[in-house]
């Protein structure tokens, strides 16, 4: 396995096995086959510089190195992306 | 080769908060424990669902021990990177690692803890 990185939405975090030769296109790929959601309805965004990953080009391009925390957000129904949004666990931490 | 990604071949764990992570069985399979929940027949429903709660592990240490998983794979496949833990998690961490028996990540969580009580290191090496 050359690398991996994390995509976070919300509270799920996928761990996505990759190269640094592969395209932001192949990572959407992987993550429709996971989510459901078609490649062109996904976006991706570099959470360390918030750089929104262009499609063709590739993971070393975009200085998107291994174990790198990448934010995935959707189209919504009128074609905007909704805004980043990855929960904290802080924020849900039980009372006991 | 790239792993297939397809849903089959991954496993949800799910930490103490509701958070999840979707990682790769094989990944998962680091764990002895998880390979036994995964792998035994009929006994666990977390066989048929593939996903595990756990309710005892909080989501900042669940997935230092996905971290781990994958650096691990990434060891046996001969890049000999350390694995960095955060001092204020090496007790807790400990603690996973032991009940995921885990045994490299208990013990490289056993060094960092013998060596920030020496000289507050933050970096060490994997032990066997």
């Amino acid at each position: 396995m050359a690398m991996y990185i994390r995509v976070k939405r919300e509270k799920t975090t996928y761990f996505i096995q990759c190269d640094p030769t592969e395209k932001t296109s192949d990572i959407k790929q992987k993550l429709q086959a996971l989510t459901d959601q078609p490649t062109d309805k996904q976006r991706l965004t570099l959470v360390s510089s918030n750089e929104i990953l262009v499609d063709s080009k590739t993971l070393a391009e975009q200085k998107v190195e291994n174990d790198a925390v990448v934010a995935l957000t959707f189209r919504k129904d009128d074609d905007d992306f909704e805004e980043v949004n990855i929960a904290r666990p802080e924020d849900f931490t039980s009372f006991s | 080769m790239e792993g297939t990604t397809k849903k089959a071949e991954m496993v949800k764990l799910i930490s103490a908060e509701g958070f999840e992570f979707v990682i790769d069985k094989q990944a998962a399979m680091v764990s002895q424990t998880i390979r036994n929940m995964l792998t035994s027949p009929g006994g666990f429903s977390e066989t048929q669902q593939g996903q595990v709660t756990f309710p005892e592990i909080s989501t900042h240490i669940l997935e230092k021990i996905c971290q781990y998983f994958y650096w691990s794979l990434q060891f046996a496949s001969g890049k000999e990177t350390e694995f960095h833990i955060e001092p204020e998690i090496t007790l807790d961490l400990m603690m996973a690692a032991n009940y995921l028996h885990l045994g490299r990540a208990q013990s490289i969580a056993q060094d960092y803890k013998l060596r920030a009580r020496e000289q507050c290191g933050f970096f060490g090496k994997a032990s066997k």
